[in-house]
Formats: structure tokens, C-alpha cells, sequence
């Protein structure tokens, strides 16, 4: 059977069938609805790429692309840099004890529905029955309990933050898996030749889980572009346009406004922007040549 | 024959694939689209003895536990009446019902009956063919029990396309113990009525409960107040974009006057970004003084919810020397369209004719406080209660209504002027607010 590509084709068919239909022509039907003016239940209209021209003039579009960046930014900083920190500190023989319990507890927020987290820290900032605000006023620090969520310099912030207790736990674990994988060797003639715990961090965990590193990189990257249930729920993209991102602003352009087409250009800018950072990430990990088997 | 043998599996694995596709969208519009066709098809032996069968779908938002057990009876009840009619309801709550309503009717799963909002929905759905005209399948007589202003709410360039349910008028709700301990009288001004809420605010009561995180609810506020401040008929021309120039100062004052009210503080804490559900349960509750919300959510919001006697209502005050036209309201009035696509609208019509008589209308406004459109239907004593008998006198004044902003605008507009409302309490200005939506009209405009 090897040798009969014909017959792999053949097998292989359905799953191409099947991806061409929902992505690869869905993709593309996105790009070609994106150049008319319509909605759902209306004829197209040929408007070229005038959804684009608006697109640039849009202040809520440079809002919603500047809170993405923002997201992508904190969530990198997190879900990368703080998970990584976490994860070899749970590693350490001092706390391996107490390295099980840490785990679960980081992880299990992950698993939690995202409408769930969203809607328990909306209540939880809410200045009438939140614990936030509650808890801040107890401490002396009434002064700035505001309305989070509310205050349009404040909601995207909260929303990520949100967002960041969700999932650090998740991307520790992926590390600590990495982690473990390290030979305990190498710390030892790490330590041996006179390292102390920052330096093995550095010189022997980073390099050792590279790959890990790449893979949490990415996947945070692009997940922070595609981010829409917490906006949603949370704030939908409010007050006003202050937490847009670009998911709420496709969703409110196509199903409020009408604005199917507009909600379609949308649609493609986001695709072009995962599109891009997708390849970054094939390229840098090397995925082509990696998953053809050497030598044979 | 092993080749022959894996084409054979190939082909029976991607079509067993697209089988379970086609299964699947074919048992959801058994259940749901207009099934008349493929039921009387399949059993054509059956359907001619008992008459067609015919099934058609509802659609409408009262999913309220108090307010669906109404909708519930009156299906089942015209079912045991037509055995030979199905009807499938579905209920979707207020705020997402506003996507899913466009979303199904771009699919094959349209509603045949549903419910629409006024002004600007009903005009875009009949324009885009999306909606019957219902002229031809109305009887003179049914069409003629209907109050005739009402009903011009759901015609478009003459021709009625959709039919009025109740009627929705935004009033003040004030708490009358709070009121009494603080001898306040009911005022009749706005300055009078920021007064009254300097009063309360200085006895440590939050006068008014507003939750916009929505959106909505601080639009309502400016809604009303466009209308006493703007000149009724530079309203009609820049909400219908004859003109869409918005510049009358009358929309910067509307808005100052609301920025002002949450900068001294009358509004609840969190006001931005609280629900206004939880704005009704904290008026409810005693927490604050009043409340600014619509005559057919008394009943089961305020009525059935706090103790008898404990609240009242007033319209809200006027603007003194305001420019607009006092004798005129805001008011919204929800509709029943019936979708192009379906399949036997005479049955559609007739199930609304049996909504629409006089028994089932009675027991509409006795169960859920809804103010039926129906003229002989008048708001008798045993089956209303006072609030709601003085709003109808307060409604029954009025001349002419515009509905708030969100409905009567086209939607892009509206969506600017909503979310800058929005964002008024915290970072944009009142004038900046008029410019965006002075930008935004002159787009749209120019798109048309």
C-alpha cells in the first residue's frame, strides 16, 4: 500500500474533502463576500474593496487592532515569561512536595468554561456586589475602587487580566511536562560547576524547553488575535468602543450593524494576521524539516 | 480487487461523511423550517383525509418564567382548536434575539411568524424583501380592530408589513415611602426633578437606579431628551437621514444634561457597566429611589415584585424652555412579521387573528401587563392597576411618537451614537459624540 500513492490519495480524500470545505473554501468565500455591501437577508452589492477604505478610516478598528496588541503583548509576557518563572520554580527540589497541589491549583481555572471566568469576574468587579471593590475598600484603598469594567482606560485591562488568571496555569503545565524532560544531569554539573539557581534557569531550563517555548509563544500569539468570548461576555467591546478587539468588532459590524461585508473584511484581517504569525512559526521551529523522518 | 475494494471504502468513508451532514440539516429543518411540504409529501394518503397538515415556526422573546407560560397556552390552546396545525416555538431572550433574528433569516431555518422591533427593523426587513406584505392576506375587519395610529407602526411607504404587539413608553418609577420620608413632591421640571435628587442623594439614597452595560438604558434618557430639546422636525430629518446633520445644539445639551446627572453623582455605583436588570432588582429592592424603564415591564418587573402601594409613576420632566415638541413622546411599539419564506401565511394570519381576539388580548394585558394594540380592548380597572392606567392617560395625551434612538436610526448610526453614549460618563465629550455621529451619518448617506 505504501508504495501505491494512488490508494493514500484515495483514503486521504475524505479529510481533504472535508478540510477544503470547512477552511480553504470558507476562506476564501470570506475574502470574495468581503467585497460587497450586504447582510443576511439582503442582495450583494459590488462595493470592491471600498470595506477596506473604510476599514482604515475606522477609529474602532485601530482601537480593536490596539487592544489585539495589547492582549498579545500581556498575554506573551504571562502565559511565556511568568508561566516559564512558575514552572521551574515548581521544578525546584525545595517545593516538589507542595509541586502537585501548585499544579492543579494553577492548572484548574483552565479548565473552567471561558463564558464562566468571564461572567464570575464580571460579577467580581461589578462596584455594587463585587469582591474587588469590597476587598480593596477593607484594605484602605477605596480611593481607587472604581468601576473596572466601566472606566473605558480600565475594561481591556480587566479583561485581560481576566483572561491571564485563566490560562497561566495551563501554559505552566505545558512547561512543567518540558521541564521534566531535562535530564537532572545537566543541573548537576550545572551546579557542580558552580551555577547558581538563576544561572541554571537560564543556561539549562530556557534552552532545554526552546521547543516548548516556540510552541506557547505562538499559540498565545495567535490565540490573543482570535480572543472574543471574554470581550464578549465581559464588556462586549464596551463602554463604547474602549475594549473592542477585532473579533467583537466583526461580530458587532455583522450582526448589529448589517455590515456583513464590512464584518467579512474584518474577518480577512484577522486571518492575515494569524496567517503570518503562523508562518513565523513554522519557520522558526522548522516544522518542514522536522516531520520528515531522517533517512528513510 | 483490493484496489477496487479501498475505491469501494474511500468512497463509502467521505460519503458516509457528507451523509451525516445532510442527515443532520435535514432533521433540523424537519423540526424547524416550514415542513409543510415534506410531511404532506411523504404521507399524501393521510394528509388529504384530515386536511393539510401544516406546520409553521415561532419565533419571539419572552422567555421570562412569569411571561412564557402566557405565549406557551396561547399556542397550545389554537393547536387543540386546529389539530392539524404545528406550531414550533422558539424563545430567544431580548439581547441575543437582536443577532439571532438576522443570523436565521440569512439561513434556511427562517421563522415564519417572529418578533421585530420597530422604525428602523421593520423598514430594513421590508426593503430587503425579507418580510410579507400582509395587506392582501388581512380581512378589512381584522385590520380595522386595530388602533389605526398604532398600527402605522408596522407599515412601510403606506403598506403594512408587520403588526403591533403592545406598546412601550419609558416613564419615571419612584419609590413612594422613599419619597414620603423625604417630603418630596413630584416634580414637574428638569430642574425640579435634579432637586429632588440633590434631596435624596444628600439623605444617603442613590435617587436613581441605571444599569448601560447594555448599552440601551442611557440611550432611552437621551431619546427622550432630543425630543423635548431638538425641534421636531430637524429630529425627523436627522434620524431618517433626510439630512443626518445632527448639528442642532439641542443633542449636545441632551447630552450634558445626562453627563451631568452621573457627575453629581445620581446615578448608581457602576453604572457603565452594570446590566439594567440589576438596575430594576436594586430599585426593587428599596435601593434607590427611581428608575427611568417602560410601561409593559411593570407588571412583572415592579408589580408582581414589591409590596402594593410602594411605587408610583410620573413621566419624565420637561426641559424648561426647551425647543422640541412637548406634546410629542418616545415610545416604541414591538411587532409580528411574517418571514417571504413562508409557506402558508394564510395559517400564520390566522393564528395572529385568534392572538388578536378580544379574549386572548384581555388575557395578555391581565397576565403580562402588555397594553394590547386593540382598540376595543380598553384598559378596563379589574384588569389593570393603577400605575399603568395613569401611564396609558399619560400616553393617550401624546400626539405623535418617535421611537428611541436604537430603533429608529439606521443601525451603523445608531451603534455610533449608542456606544458614545457609552463612553460618555468616562473619556468623550458631548460635542465629540455629535461629531462622530455626524461622521457617521454622512457615510451612511453616502452609501445609500
Amino acid at each position: 500500500m505504501y508504495k501505491n500513492s494512488r490508494g493514500a490519495f484515495l483514503y486521504l480524500l475524505p479529510a481533504i474533502v472535508l478540510v477544503s470545505v470547512f477552511i480553504y473554501i470558507a476562506v476564501g468565500l470570506n475574502f470574495y463576500y468581503s467585497l460587497f455591501r450586504w447582510n443576511t437577508y439582503s442582495a450583494k452589492v459590488w462595493v470592491g474593496l471600498a470595506n477596506y477604505t473604510r476599514l482604515l478610516q475606522d477609529s474602532s478598528f485601530w482601537i480593536a487592532l490596539k487592544n489585539n496588541i495589547l492582549f498579545a503583548v500581556i498575554s506573551v509576557t504571562f502565559q511565556v515569561g511568568i508561566a516559564l518563572a512558575l514552572a521551574a520554580m515548581l521544578e525546584q527540589k525545595w517545593i516538589r512536595r507542595l509541586g502537585g497541589f501548585c499544579r492543579t491549583v494553577f492548572f484548574v481555572p483552565s479548565l473552567l468554561s471561558m463564558t464562566v471566568v468571564a461572567l464570575m469576574w464580571q460579577l467580581m468587579l461589578n462596584p455594587n456586589m463585587g469582591f474587588v471593590n469590597k476587598a480593596l475598600q477593607q484594605i484602605g484603598l477605596g480611593a481607587i475602587a472604581i468601576d473596572w469594567l466601566g472606566n473605558a482606560s480600565t475594561a481591556i485591562f480587566c479583561v485581560i487580566a481576566s483572561s491571564q488568571w485563566q490560562f497561566v496555569g495551563y501554559t505552566t503545565m505545558l512547561f512543567v511536562v518540558a521541564i521534566q524532560k531535562i535530564p537532572d544531569d545537566f543541573y548537576e554539573a550545572a551546579e557542580i560547576d558552580g551555577a547558581n539557581p538563576i544561572q541554571s534557569f537560564f543556561y539549562v531550563t530556557v534552552p532545554n524547553v526552546k521547543e516548548m517555548l516556540l510552541l506557547n509563544l505562538t499559540t498565545t500569539l495567535i490565540g490573543a488575535f482570535k480572543v472574543f468570548d471574554e470581550v464578549y461576555v465581559m464588556t462586549n467591546g464596551g463602554p463604547g468602543r474602549a475594549s473592542e478587539v477585532l473579533g467583537t468588532l466583526l461580530f458587532r459590524s455583522g450582526f448589529r450593524e448589517d455590515a456583513m461585508g464590512y464584518a467579512s473584511a474584518v474577518g480577512a484581517v484577522v486571518f492575515v494576521i494569524t496567517f503570518v504569525l503562523s508562518i513565523a512559526q513554522i519557520r522558526m521551529f522548522g516544522i518542514d524539516s522536522a516531520s520528515q523522518p531522517s533517512g528513510r | 480487487m483490493k484496489k477496487a475494494g479501498s475505491i469501494v471504502l474511500a468512497t463509502l468513508l467521505s460519503l458516509s461523511v457528507f451523509a451525516g451532514c445532510s442527515s443532520s440539516t435535514q432533521s433540523d429543518s424537519g423540526s424547524g423550517a416550514p415542513a409543510s411540504g415534506s410531511e404532506a409529501g411523504s404521507t399524501p394518503a393521510a394528509s388529504t383525509a384530515e386536511g393539510d397538515q401544516v406546520t409553521f415556526k415561532f419565533m419571539h422573546q419572552w422567555a421570562e418564567e412569569d411571561r412564557l407560560p402566557y405565549w406557551d397556552n396561547l399556542v397550545n390552546s389554537y393547536m387543540e382548536k386546529n389539530p392539524n396545525v404545528k406550531i414550533e416555538t422558539e424563545v430567544v431572550p431580548n439581547e441575543p434575539y437582536k443577532e439571532k433574528i438576522r443570523v436565521m433569516l440569512g439561513g434556511n431555518d427562517v421563522p415564519d411568524l417572529f418578533f421585530t422591533w420597530d422604525g428602523e427593523w421593520v423598514s430594513r426587513f421590508a426593503k430587503n424583501g425579507a418580510i410579507l406584505e400582509l395587506d392582501s392576506l388581512m380581512s378589512d375587519e381584522f385590520k380595522g380592530s386595530f388602533n389605526q395610529g398604532i398600527l402605522t407602526t408596522g407599515q412601510v411607504d403606506g403598506k403594512q408589513y408587520s403588526l403591533p404587539i403592545r406598546t412601550c413608553v419609558n416613564f419615571v418609577l419612584y419609590n413612594t415611602k422613599i419619597f414620603e420620608e423625604n417630603s418630596i413632591t413630584i416634580p414637574k421640571t428638569w430642574n425640579e426633578f435634579m432637586d429632588v435628587c440633590e434631596t435624596l442623594k444628600s439623605a444617603g439614597v442613590t435617587p436613581i437606579a441605571l444599569g448601560n452595560g447594555e448599552g440601551w438604558a442611557a440611550a432611552h434618557y437621551i431619546s427622550a431628551l432630543n425630543v423635548q430639546l431638538v425641534p421636531w422636525d430637524t429630529l425627523n430629518d436627522d434620524y431618517y437621514l433626510t439630512t443626518g446633520a445632527f448639528d442642532d445644539p439641542g443633542y449636545v445639551e441632551a447630552l450634558n444634561l445626562l453627563k451631568g446627572m452621573n457627575d453629581k453623582g445620581y446615578f448608581m455605583d457602576g453604572m457603565p457597566s452594570t446590566s439594567q436588570n440589576i438596575a430594576r432588582e436594586m430599585f426593587n429592592a428599596g435601593q434607590t429611589a427611581m428608575i427611568y424603564d417602560q410601561c409593559a415591564s411593570f407588571k412583572s418587573y415592579y408589580l408582581d415584585k414589591m409590596e402594593e402601594g410602594s411605587w408610583d409613576v410620573f413621566a419624565l420632566p420637561v426641559v424648561e424652555g426647551a425647543k422640541g415638541d412637548l406634546d410629542m413622546m418616545v415610545a416604541w411599539v414591538d411587532q409580528f412579521a411574517v418571514s417571504s419564506t413562508c409557506k402558508s401565511p394564510e395559517t400564520v394570519i390566522d393564528f395572529l387573528e385568534y392572538f388578536y381576539n378580544e379574549e386572548n388580548q384581555l388575557q395578555m394585558q391581565k397576565d403580562l401587563g402588555f397594553v394590547s394594540t386593540i382598540s376595543a380592548v380598553a384598559t378596563s380597572p379589574e384588569d389593570s392597576f393603577p400605575q399603568l392606567i395613569k401611564a396609558m392617560d399619560i400616553i393617550n395625551q401624546c400626539k405623535g411618537f418617535i421611537a428611541v434612538i436604537d430603533l429608529e436610526m439606521d443601525g451603523s448610526v445608531a451603534s455610533v451614537y449608542q456606544s458614545d453614549i457609552q463612553e460618555l460618563f468616562t473619556t468623550k465629550s458631548p460635542e465629540q459624540i455629535m461629531s462622530e455621529v455626524q461622521a457617521e451619518a454622512a457615510r451612511v448617506k453616502a452609501e445609500q
